[in-house]
């Protein structure tokens, strides 16, 4: 099969094409072993910290599949979860694959609950809303979405121009503003802060009206239908922005790299600042979906607790791919939800008490195998596509 | 200190007879589940251990009761959770009590016990079954920690010698200013009356760090708190918050030779930290009132209620009657003990209504805006000492109450 | 103390940067090492003061092959290296550092240390405070510690890397008569290492020249300068006239142009470039020729001056305004800046297809880059990701990913690392483009190439500049002069 030309000839071209795709498939097997050996490590080494806490693996597998699958309830508990921590990883999807670390995606969460709650304090609650607005239900909650993704990408827009402007690195900035939107959060509700209510003792706001509630299932009342269909409306943007539209590609192309796609013409920093701007207004709805949650119906001290952080694991386990982001996503759900019932089971069955941390460990650990695995996968079995090819272009040529 | 030892002796005596009575009754039937969701991690050495500690209590002492809890339920901790489903667990696990012990948890408790007419829900430190709107299934319970923090003041007041004292106080709400203003009250009586000086120049400082324990950058520091007071020449420091620093700071000081006092809070072995410059410390005994709950409950006479248990003035730090006690630090002499003793035994003969006895809460008590708290001779009522307003019995709703205020002579604001 | 250098080899990676280099190094000489940017002479030096170790190859002094594992390994054989940025501690003062890297435990005798440094000082003429801190010092004054601390450690053959950059014409007179007296009156050997050809004439006695890697020949000094001209890059290889193109309307007009960066300062550029010519920039590397071709590409605003293209004032318009406005720039590193690892040539047509839709329209992509790529001769498919591709066939993909009709292409290193065969076609494919009118301005470290294809050459030298518009001076000889400082 020495061929000369170029291209293959017409005659050539179906075996031409059997070979290329044999030739890929043995190119993606390492690349779809890597996760594979990697979440096999990480639970060959969770079964061994639990063996050390005490804990049978088996019990503790059953617990997971009882807190997170078992039942209607725990599944619709697990999508209650599932959505906002799939909103902003599909957010993240944008700004990791622009190269930018979103690691203020938790602070644009609670932004983006603050600023929820504010339009539901201004709409729903207050006797004379701002421009003698009186809005309906279905207003108020529209409004209060677009006042989350207003916040969150607001604040997501400072992180990114103090770093094209300023030359903060985005993830110094980030902590920064996590931080600030934090404490900012907690002045509000806290030793009688501006929206805690009088003589409360909590640290939250009062629980909203219920014109400010979203529309729970009628069997579940924990979950909102509303969630799971904005959720979803994103996941279809976020794919069509990624694969289809040209601001993706820029953004591809300058997370490869920056200074080549700035020389090819593309507008990096106008791009970076869009960039987090977008994802920042996803975590905002995020943040909303967090305090509107049918059972939380208010700000709460911590309305993200750490799920922004989660979703970045979320991304860099789904290596930027959106369309690994709701499996993966959806693993960690599990994990969190079935890590608690376990934590509990064990105690309340067995009176063992595993560390209250180790849901995080968990996740954590698949995290850090896989992308491990990756990382012996590139060095020991480089995948073609990243094999430089000799100058002499024998290779290439020959098909 | 002989009446002491009987006490405990007819205790000892009565635990055994009841656990021996009480195991052979012991059946599949008897067999009850009880829930308790702890804000902080059940080893907090504070507010949620105290809690965590006297559900296991109930499990030792009525056979049968088997405790299922959560600890760190809290959207920073447990993201995934809230109270919601905590309870929907609890409930499926065959809980037929559960105690809330937070007052961030007393919204939610109250909504959520409505889904679950069959189970009792205790929220620990709310007040909604005061005010006749909880559901029928939602009771509250709370310790009498001002005659705690009372004992604590006094001690406070027997061993300054400047006259000027500090309290490093969480966050501003009707218990935390309760419970500064018994310091005071506490403080003031013994300074006039062991001490023999003019009770108007005793200064109490109050500092609000913002919360119930030192966030970075949220908060104000606790520590700097601390150094601050001493600074002023306050050589004893009162905690009001769930963490240590006040006894720690006390402790560095000391050990620089200065001559300061610290008096933790909340657990029972805070003064551990640094016996010698203790003074005692004023805890939580939630066990016996666990206990009433959940044979109430057992027992199928248990009716939601609004409990506020005060110490068994026989023996207040009885584990098995006292709600509320005090520990006495190492850092008291034996006179100190005895007019602390003196001291206590008043505060019990005046809530027994005996003869003689001392309640503090009497007019004339004004506060710090010149508004008056109780009139001359008059007695304050429970709830206007759990809200510290004048105008908290005859108010119809909790909106009405006027916010809680410090009594006039703290240094200090509740803004 | 006789050094000899016996066949000494080195590569990294693919670079063969010493190929087999023996040269013998007497006492009571000065040498020079000559030799461009990249020829080899920073490597061999650093082999010969234990810095690195060679691949293969020996160091011998005095007939004793050393064997050398660290810099104290070489000191301790008599032979110091001075580096281009003295490695000194900044925080301490200069005593001190003098008696850094000495044996003498871990308490120093500093009254005899402190008399030692003086006598030296004195010596040698040097004004130093020793108590003063090292970074109140200038380079000059860090270097005359440098050479004390060496010769107090017994120092024989003494290596000065570029030493003359960045110090002051006292400093350097100062430090050439110390060298001298070194050499002459104390028989030690010293080595210069230098790009300068002026500091050579003016210090040594001898110079030995390396081009790529090699050792090509020697000369005793004085000699006359083109000599050593062609030594360091080579005989003038005549290359087929290339025919000029009649020069339209002016494309690109620099007036009084000033740039700073923290290494240089451009002052008073002035540069007019027309419609199909061709400006070639010599130079050595950072002598402020990057820095011009960045300047009126938008990268790198400059301090003062005017730049205009086809009239119109550019001179703090950004990269975008000048690519709007027909202005190319290809830089040297062709996978660093220019070309994105990891995307396929099709993504790279992709995104850089002038388009108005706010999606990706892959089927024209993959209909041009197909056309492109075999336009321009490009070995590869549309589905390879750039980084498969050899360098040849990646700098003929950033060429064909140009737009068509620019008005001023900009490029660095048009041919670096390219054989000579795809070294013509690139050029081929480039003067095309000056038929639809393109200008084109090229930095290139060949002379040769520079003198085949300019019209007009730019020489640059520590920021100043030398126009060479007389195609009769436009040889290798005298560009070689004025890329080494000679005016």
């Amino acid at each position: 099969m020495q061929q000369t030309s170029k291209q293959p000839t017409s005659s050539a071209w179906p075996q031409w094409s059997l070979q290329m795709l044999w030739r890929s498939f043995l190119d993606m097997l390492p690349a779809m072993l890597a996760p594979l050996v990697g979440v096999v490590v990480a639970f060959g080494i969770i079964i061994l910290i639990l063996k050390w806490q005490g804990a049978d693996a088996q019990v503790a597998w059953d617990y997971v599949y009882e807190g997170s699958l078992a039942t209607a309830a725990k599944r619709a508990d697990l999508v209650a979860f599932w959505m906002p921590l799939a909103l902003t990883s599909l957010g993240l999807v944008l700004t990791f694959t622009a190269g930018l670390w979103n690691i203020g995606v938790e602070g644009q969460i609670v932004m983006g609950a603050i600023g929820a709650t504010w339009a539901i304090r201004l709409f729903a609650e207050s006797k004379a809303p701002p421009l003698g607005l009186e809005m309906g239900r279905t207003g108020i909650l529209i409004t209060s979405f677009i006042f989350a993704a207003i916040a969150g990408a607001l604040w997501a827009t400072v992180a990114a121009v103090l770093k094209t402007r300023g030359g903060v690195n985005e993830i110094f900035g980030g902590v920064a503003l996590n931080f600030i939107a934090q404490t900012f959060n907690m002045y509000l509700v806290s030793n009688g802060g501006p929206w805690q209510p009088a003589g409360s003792r909590a640290t939250e706001t009062a629980r909203f009206p219920k014109i400010a509630r979203l529309p729970a299932m009628e069997n579940y009342r924990r979950l909102s239908p509303t969630t799971i269909y904005m959720t979803l409306a994103a996941f279809v943007v976020v794919v069509v922005i990624m694969y289809i539209s040209r601001w993706g590609l820029q953004l591809r192309a300058q997370g490869k790299n920056e200074k080549s796609a700035f020389l090819l013409g593309v507008h990096t920093q106008r791009n970076a600042i869009a960039a987090m701007a977008v994802c920042g207004g996803m975590a905002g709805v995020a943040g909303a979906f967090r305090v509107m949650a049918p059972d939380v119906v208010k700000l709460t001290a911590t309305p993200s607790g750490g799920i922004g952080f989660q979703a970045i694991l979320v991304v860099l386990l789904a290596a930027t791919s959106v369309l690994l982001v709701p499996f993966v996503s959806f693993a960690f759900a599990v994990l969190s939800k079935g890590g608690q019932r376990m934590e509990s089971g064990f105690q309340w069955d067995f009176d063992i008490t595993l560390d209250r941390s180790l849901v995080r460990v968990l996740q954590s650990t698949v995290v850090l195998m896989v992308v491990l695995a990756f990382g012996v996968r590139n060095r020991f079995f480089p995948p073609r596509s990243v094999q430089p090819i000799p100058d002499d272009e024998e290779e290439i040529d020959r098909t | 200190m002989f009446r002491k030892a009987i006490v405990l002796s007819l205790a000892v005596v009565l635990i055994l007879s009841g656990v021996i009575v009480a195991a052979p009754r012991a059946s599949a039937q008897d067999e009850i589940t009880f829930g308790v969701i702890l804000v902080g991690p059940k080893d907090d050495h504070g507010w949620s251990q105290a809690h965590y500690e006297a559900g296991r209590y109930v499990e030792e002492n009525l056979p049968g009761a088997k405790m299922i809890a959560l600890e760190s339920l809290n959207s920073a901790a447990r993201p995934e959770t809230t109270l919601d489903q905590v309870v929907e667990d609890m409930v499926d696990q065959g809980a037929k009590i559960i105690f809330t012990t937070s007052a961030d948890f007393e919204v939610d408790t109250s909504v959520v016990a409505e889904f679950y007419p069959d189970v009792a829900f205790v929220n620990i430190s709310g007040d909604d079954a005061l005010w006749g709107i909880a559901p029928p299934n939602l009771g509250n319970i709370m310790g009498q920690m001002e005659y705690g923090k009372m004992i604590a003041g006094c001690a406070a007041a027997l061993k300054t010698e400047s006259g000027k004292i500090g309290y490093i106080g969480p966050l501003v709400d009707p218990e935390t200013v309760r419970l500064t203003n018994s310091v005071y009250l506490g403080a003031r009586y013994c300074y006039e009356h062991y001490r023999g000086m003019n009770p108007d120049d005793l200064d109490l400082a109050v500092t609000w760090i913002g919360f119930w324990f030192n966030i970075p950058g949220v908060t104000l520091d606790p520590t700097e708190v601390a150094n601050a007071f001493l600074d002023e020449g306050r050589d004893v420091l009162l905690s009001g918050i769930d963490t240590t620093e006040a006894i720690v700071v006390a402790s560095q000081r000391a050990a620089e030779g200065e001559t300061v006092w610290a008096v933790p809070y909340d657990y029972q072995g805070a003064c551990e930290t640094a016996p010698e410059i203790c003074l005692g410390v004023p805890y939580f005994n939630w066990g016996p009132a666990y206990l009433r709950a959940v044979k109430a409950v057992q027992e199928g006479t248990w009716e939601a209620s609004w409990e506020w248990d005060g110490p068994d003035w026989a023996d207040i730090n009885n584990p098995d009657t006292s709600a509320v006690g005090f520990v006495y630090g190492d850092g008291l002499t034996e006179d100190d003990r005895a007019m602390l003793d003196e001291f206590i035994a008043a505060l019990g003969a005046g809530a027994m209504g005996e003869e003689g006895g001392l309640n503090l809460w009497v007019g004339p008590l004004n506060f710090q805006d010149g508004s008056v708290f109780l009139e001359e001779g008059e007695t304050a009522t429970p709830k206007q000492i759990w809200y510290q307003a004048r105008n908290a019995e005859e108010a119809a709703s909790l909106e009405e109450v006027t916010p809680p205020q410090l009594l006039q002579g703290v240094t200090g604001s509740v803004e | 103390m006789r050094v000899e250098l016996q066949q000494i080899s080195k590569t990294f990676g693919r670079v063969r940067a010493n190929q087999d280099i023996s040269l013998t190094f007497e006492e009571g000489h000065i040498y020079a090492v000559l030799g461009e940017n990249g020829a080899g002479k920073s490597t061999l030096m650093k082999i010969m003061s234990g810095y690195q170790a060679a691949d293969s190859g020996h160091v011998v002094v005095d007939g004793q092959s050393l064997e050398l594992r660290a810099p104290t390994d070489a000191i301790e054989h008599g032979i110091g290296m001075l580096y281009q940025d003295p490695l000194d501690f900044p925080p301490f003062t200069v005593l001190e550092n003098f008696i850094a890297g000495r044996p003498g435990g871990v308490f120093p005798d500093m009254e005899a240390a402190r008399q030692h440094f003086l006598e030296l000082t004195e010596r040698f003429g040097f004004a130093l405070d020793p108590d003063r801190y090292v970074d109140m010092l200038t380079i000059g004054e860090r270097q005359q510690l440098e050479i004390l601390r060496l010769l107090s450690l017994g120092v024989r053959v003494l290596i000065l890397d570029e030493p003359t950059t960045g110090i002051s014409a006292e400093q350097k007179q100062a430090l050439f008569n110390v060298l001298k007296s070194l050499a002459h009156d104390e028989q030690m050997t010293i080595i210069l290492v230098s790009h300068k050809l002026e500091d050579v004439i003016e210090l040594c006695d001898h110079a030995y020249v390396l081009r790529r890697g090699r050792f090509v020949g020697e000369k005793e000094i004085p000699c006359p300068i083109p000599q050593l001209v062609e030594l360091m890059f080579g005989k003038v290889i005549e290359r087929k006239e290339v025919p000029r193109v009649s020069v339209g309307a002016p494309v690109l007009e620099v007036e009084n142009l000033a740039l700073s960066s923290h290494r240089l300062t451009v002052e008073n550029l002035s540069l007019t470039v027309h419609e199909g010519e061709v400006i070639g920039l010599a130079g050595l590397d950072g002598s402020g020729q990057g820095a011009f071709i960045r300047s009126i590409s938008g990268l790198f605003p400059p301090m003062r001056g005017t730049i205009r293209v086809d009239g119109r004032d550019m001179t703090r318009a950004s990269y975008h305004d000048f690519a709007a406005a027909g202005v190319a720039f290809l830089p040297a590193g062709r996978l660093e800046e220019g070309l994105i690892a990891g995307m396929t040539l099709t993504e790279h047509f992709a995104l850089t297809l002038p388009s108005r839709a706010p999606w990706v329209n892959w089927v024209r992509a993959w209909r041009v880059t197909q056309e492109r790529i075999q336009h321009f001769n490009v070995k590869g498919r549309p589905n390879s990701p750039i980084q498969t591709l050899s360098g040849g066939n990646q700098q003929r993909f950033a060429l064909a990913l140009l737009p068509d009709n620019l008005r001023l292409l900009l490029l660095e290193h048009p041919t670096r690392g390219l054989d000579v065969e795809s070294a013509n076609y690139i050029w081929e494919q480039l003067l095309a483009r000056r038929e639809q009118g393109t200008a084109i301005i090229f930095i290139s470290a060949e002379l040769d190439e520079i003198v085949a294809y300019s019209d007009r050459v730019m020489v640059f030298f520590g920021g100043q500049t030398t126009l060479v518009e007389d195609r009769a001076q436009m040889t290798v000889g005298h560009l070689g002069e004025l890329i080494g400082g000679r005016m």
